[in-house]
């Protein structure tokens, strides 16, 4: 009897190991990282593009093992037009239990969603939230692009140096305090420098204004450029009012109306159009390459400026994550481990953030020739 | 190490039965239909999915179609319409079993030239009229390439929203784009497909998920576009019939809208979580543990009614085991086994009762005092037969219950105590012999057997049996008496006879001391004999001899006195007539004698003299004849031998056997033929059966008189005495046979027809002893 009790008592024993070892060398817990964008609104194209950044970013890191072995899940959450959604899409993403987000991709939805992440502690790295609103602030947003003032302090130099003293501003005002902050630090920027805005005309608040009276209130103000703050889709719109209100004024637009939804609605209407862009085009690094080769490869186009910047973001919050692992600091959340394990190599530029989560990137002038955008000297 | 049985009850055992071969059964035929069902709801459902995918992409395609007309349609109308009214043209085209959201007509130039927008929108028109199209992909791949272009990726210059565009090249190279919007497109499809049961995907080139039919849930969050089934279709092969994601593996089916290049990718859940198979799976988990359920509730009932008429039985048996209630019935059931069971009990508790009054009586009948005691118990008497009462003079019911020291059968304590001491030292079942004291008072010495009861071991029994050896040891003391005045009287006879037996000795000594003077007296008269017939024999030629000597001497004594009268020739011849008659006399008588005592010397059979060799009996008989023929040559008398020359050969005494041989036959000659003028002797030889040689001398002469025949061959019988026989011939010869020679001689006679003389000689002469050598020494 006490045999076979002995027998038992090693079978236990020998499955016992067998499961904990098995255990110990199963799959590790898999680590869920959100992306929060506005797939379905008018600027879906460039949410769109930020989320094959964050796919593709992801997919390489776990083919290459994952953050220490932990396989990175990707839980998409579209926060559709606008920002009634929001608040719905910020909890389906944490019921999804994800340790930190990519996102959100406009300005309006960050000042939605930053209360709701410091309440709930969440990481949200938003590769162009620009609003200075959000800048300056110890709080659950950190930016991977620059803040507003500085996109508007490069916008209004390289204007000035093109000579520009009067130039007429349009607004977006579906994104409102984007637009908003935006107008006001280049206004100020461009003030400092000797130029003036002549006008700011704002539309989308309401759906049913007229691209036409929009350009005609510009253009009536005698502006010697037209600046847009504005979506690509609506920046293409108005450079198409503007060429049939044959105005021939050297135009620009915030960099982010900077992708292929520009020149697909814009036409001949945008060509020569100006930007500041952190995203070098022309970039012949080999690991520029790489990546433009693997995007092209995976998703069948090429890589926007918001596909490269989200492909940071995500390389930044992994390589947070897998230095945080590695000095065993278990409990340290990871908006901490992003602050503390800087600068990030990211794809172009080294990024390192400052206390309260901003970063400063270069800008290069850029400007749409021949339907393609191109890199100014 | 030994393995312990778990035991149950019998009710236990049915209801664990009874309920796995329920379950058991119930798995099996679970396992069953799910093997052979479950595959086939997994078929069922892809087909269904692949018919649900294929009809979408069908309705989506006429519905397409429609639009395509209606289109067509418009342009036809612009054609010969003026520029004026294409807006509204335009606007009243938009309505449509396809919503459009808007229609542009776009110069050759690329520019918008009238745009048909919904009542809602119409402010929008001097927005849209005059915006340029050309970088336009659906514009530009209409106007170069094919009359009609549908884009699944159209960007909205409306909205600025992707959506489906559909432009139709006129002759003159003016075209019209219409604009629907997915949602729109899709309702239509999925209102016209009716039933929809299972997720589709709509995909577009990219692997972007433009929209689902679930409610949104995967619409735009994912790029499908490197899973192997989208790769599949981007190369154009045929697309795999499942995907895995998020973990779980579905069914997948594709149709392909070949106008707007989408791919409509159907799915339904495999395994567990397709419907039909969970159903399936629930239904079964459901009979089961419903099986499960009813088999608990029922099986205890019904082991316990099957199980019942046993424990009845097994009371039954208990109670008969105690030996209670014999008389009770035992008791009968519904199972037929637990009837037989009971029956056969029932008889088996009727044959032990038999037989235990049989043992009772036996044990009662049994000569021998005998108790039944329990040895766990302090020795109590559980039973004593009568002989017991009558032996020890107690009532059995004053036994019973009591021990025997209670009882007061030992003499003392000490006794008490030894008895099962002695009992144990000689290992268990064994006697002792104890003094005990009876119910009256009397002592009894008494032997007791005890051991323990085989049959009865479980309760610790012992059997004692008690004999009273008090008149066997009395007869045994006086048996012992009577056996010491025994001895006794032994001794006294033996003593008796050794002195008559002392006296015996000594006279039988005397007997012998006489005989052995007896025998020296015989010998000393038959030396005395001998000696006389020496000095008889030798008396006659000694005195022939002697009295010739004296007539030579006489004669001499003549002759000188003649000599001194003168010497005359007559008397020199007288003398010498004398000397030689006397010295023929004398020699003649010398010789006498001296053969005389040349035969007394071969009585002593002087063996020195004898040669020892091999040689064959032939060559001795014929030597033998030869030499004697001649003397017979003279008389009437024959010699006949019938001896082989060869063949006969001996290792032994020929000189020994020669002289034997020589004697019988002048014994024959001379005794047989004595006073008769004819006689043959005849000399015969073989071997016999026993290797001997058997030789022999017979004669038909006068036979020898019986009451001479026993002494033949002693010295000196002679029926010739002082005639010229010495009497010593066969006496010579047959010490000469007996031995020398190792063998025997015997003679058979009958008066008046002859003697016969048998030699028998072994072929090897024995060894003689060197005392012989010394003696002859």
């Amino acid at each position: 009897m006490t045999g076979r009790a002995h027998r038992i008592g090693t079978l236990w024993v020998g499955v016992s190991a067998v499961l904990l070892a098995l255990a110990a060398c199963g799959p590790k817990e898999p680590v869920r990282i959100g992306f929060l964008g506005g797939l379905t609104e008018r600027a879906s194209g460039f949410s769109e593009d930020a989320r094959n950044g964050v796919m593709l970013g992801v997919e390489q890191r776990n083919q290459a093992g994952g953050i220490e072995g932990h396989r990175i899940e990707l839980v998409v959450q579209d926060h559709g037009e606008g920002v009634a959604q929001v608040p719905a899409a910020f909890q389906a993403l944490r019921d999804a239990r994800v340790v930190a987000v990519i996102g959100p991709y406009s300005s309006a939805v960050g000042i939605q969603v930053m209360p709701l992440a410091n309440e709930a502690r969440l990481l949200m790295l938003s590769p162009n939230v620009a609003a200075n609103a959000l800048a300056g602030q110890d709080d659950y947003m950190v930016r991977i692009g620059r803040t507003v003032r500085q996109a508007a302090q490069s916008y209004a130099q390289m204007l000035h140096q093109r000579g520009h003293t009067r130039m007429a501003l349009a607004r977006d005002m579906g994104n409102a305090v984007f637009s908003t902050t935006w107008s006001e630090d280049f206004r100020a920027a461009f003030a400092r420098l000797g130029g003036s805005v002549v006008i700011q005309a704002d539309f989308g608040a309401d759906p049913s204004t007229s691209y036409e009276d929009v350009m005609r209130t510009m253009l009536a103000a005698r502006p010697d450029g037209l600046l847009f703050i504005a979506p690509a889709t609506d920046v293409a719109r108005l450079a198409q009012q503007a060429a049939k209100l044959a105005a021939a004024l050297p135009m620009a637009a915030v960099d982010w109306a900077a992708n292929a939804s520009l020149i697909e609605l814009g036409g001949t209407a945008v060509e020569g159009m100006l930007f500041m862009q952190t995203h070098k085009r022309d970039d012949d690094s080999p690991r520029y390459a790489a990546l433009v080769s693997a995007y092209e490869a995976r998703f069948g186009r090429t890589p926007t400026a918001s596909s490269i910047a989200a492909y940071d973001a995500i390389s930044v919050l992994a390589d947070a994550l897998s230095r945080s692992m590695v000095s065993g600091r278990a409990d340290e959340s990871p908006k901490d481990a992003v602050l503390r394990y800087g600068p990030y190599e990211g794809l172009q530029q080294t990024i390192r953030f400052d206390a309260f989560g901003d970063t400063e990137r270069a800008a290069y002038p850029t400007v749409v020739r021949n339907g393609r955008f191109e890199r100014l000297p | 190490m030994r393995e312990t049985v778990r035991v149950w009850r019998l009710r236990s055992h049915l209801s664990a039965l009874l309920v796995v071969t329920m379950l058991v059964t119930f798995a099996l035929v679970g396992i069953g239909i799910m093997a052979t069902r479950i595959p086939a709801l997994e078929e069922e459902s892809q087909r269904d999915l692949q018919e649900e995918v294929q009809e979408m992409g069908e309705r989506l395609e006429l519905l397409l179609r429609t639009g395509q007309s209606r289109l067509e349609l418009l342009e036809t109308l612009l054609r010969s319409a003026p520029d004026e009214q294409a807006n509204t043209l335009l606007d009243g085209g938009m309505h449509n079993r396809l919503a459009f959201q808007a229609v542009y007509r776009v110069s050759p130039q690329g520019q918008v030239i009238a745009a048909g927008l919904p009542d809602k929108l119409r402010g929008k028109r001097h927005d849209l009229v005059g915006s340029d199209m050309s970088s336009n992909a659906l514009y530009r791949k209409v106007a170069t390439g094919p009359g009609v272009v549908w884009s699944g990726r159209y960007l909205s210059l409306l909205t600025g929203l992707r959506m489906v565009g559909l432009a139709i090249r006129q002759n003159d190279g003016h075209v019209l784009i219409a604009e629907v919007p997915f949602a729109a497109l899709l309702d239509t499809v999925k209102v016209a497909a009716g039933r929809q049961s299972s997720s589709i995907w709509v995909v577009d080139r990219t692997g972007d998920i433009i929209v689902d039919t679930e409610g949104g849930r995967a619409e735009r969050r994912l790029n499908i576009r490197n899973w192997p089934l989208m790769q599949a279709l981007l190369r154009g092969d045929e697309a795999p019939t499942s995907f895995d994601y998020g973990g779980r593996a579905f069914h997948a089916a594709v149709s392909h809208s070949a106008a707007l290049d989408w791919h409509f990718i159907g799915h339904a859940p495999t395994g567990l979580d397709n419907p039909a198979v969970r159903r399936l799976v629930t239904y079964l988990l459901a009979s089961f543990a419903g099986g499960l359920l009813t088999g608990l509730l029922i099986a205890p009932f019904w082991a316990s009614r099957l199980a019942r008429p046993l424990q009845e039985i097994v009371d039954r048996a208990r109670q008969t085991t105690r030996g209670e209630a014999h008389s009770l019935l035992w008791p009968r059931g519904p199972v037929a086994e637990f009837n037989s069971l009971s029956g056969d009990l029932e008889k088996m508790a009727a044959t032990l009762q038999d037989r235990e009054q049989k043992s009772q009586a036996i044990f009662n009948a049994a000569p021998v005092p005998m108790a039944v005691v329990n040895d766990a118990d302090a020795g109590r008497i559980l039973d004593v037969n009568e002989a017991w009462c009558r032996e020890y003079v107690r009532e059995r019911e004053q036994a019973i219950g009591r021990n025997a020291r209670e009882l007061g059968i030992f003499r003392s304590r000490q006794e008490a105590l030894d008895l099962p001491a002695q009992i144990a030292e000689r290992a268990g079942r064994t006697a002792a012999e104890v003094r005990l004291v009876r119910g009256n008072g009397e002592d009894m010495l008494a032997q007791v057997f005890g051991g323990p009861a085989a049959a009865l071991k479980a309760e610790q029994l012992s059997i004692w049996a008690t004999v009273d050896v008090g008149p066997i040891r009395r007869i045994e003391a006086a048996l012992r008496e009577l056996n010491l005045a025994l001895e006794e009287r032994v001794a006294q006879r033996t003593e008796a006879l050794a002195a008559s037996n002392g006296e015996l000795s000594n006279t039988v000594e005397r007997l012998r001391a006489a005989q052995d003077q007896l025998v020296r007296a015989e010998k000393m008269a038959a030396l005395g004999f001998l000696v006389a017939g020496v000095a008889h024999e030798l008396n006659t030629p000694l005195g022939n001899g002697v009295m010739a000597v004296s007539a030579m001497a006489d004669a001499a004594r003549q002759f000188k006195t003649a000599m001194q009268g003168g010497l005359r020739r007559s008397d020199l011849q007288q003398l010498v007539d004398s000397v030689e008659q006397g010295t023929d006399i004398a020699g003649r008588n010398l010789r006498r004698a001296a053969d005389l005592v040349h035969s007394f010397k071969q009585v002593a059979a002087d063996r020195t003299s004898a040669q020892r060799r091999s040689f064959e009996l032939g060559e001795v008989v014929q030597e033998m004849v030869v030499s004697l023929r001649p003397s017979f040559s003279r008389t009437p008398y024959r010699i006949e031998v019938d001896v082989p020359e060869t063949g006969l050969r001996l290792d032994s005494y020929p000189g020994a056997l020669g002289q034997t041989i020589g004697n019988l036959i002048q014994n024959a000659v001379v005794h047989g033929f004595d006073g008769r003028d004819h006689g043959t002797v005849r000399i015969d030889a073989q071997r016999a059966e026993d290797r001997t040689i058997v030789l022999r001398v017979a004669d038909d002469g006068k036979g020898i008189a019986a009451e001479n025949l026993g002494r033949i061959f002693e010295p000196f019988m002679t029926t010739k005495m002082g005639r010229g026989g010495t009497g010593l011939g066969l006496h010579i010869s047959y010490n000469a046979v007996t031995n020398l020679l190792g063998g025997t001689l015997t003679v058979q006679s009958i008066v008046g027809q002859g003697s016969c003389f048998e030699l028998r000689l072994p072929v090897q002469a024995p060894d003689h002893p060197p005392a012989d050598a010394e003696s002859r020494a």
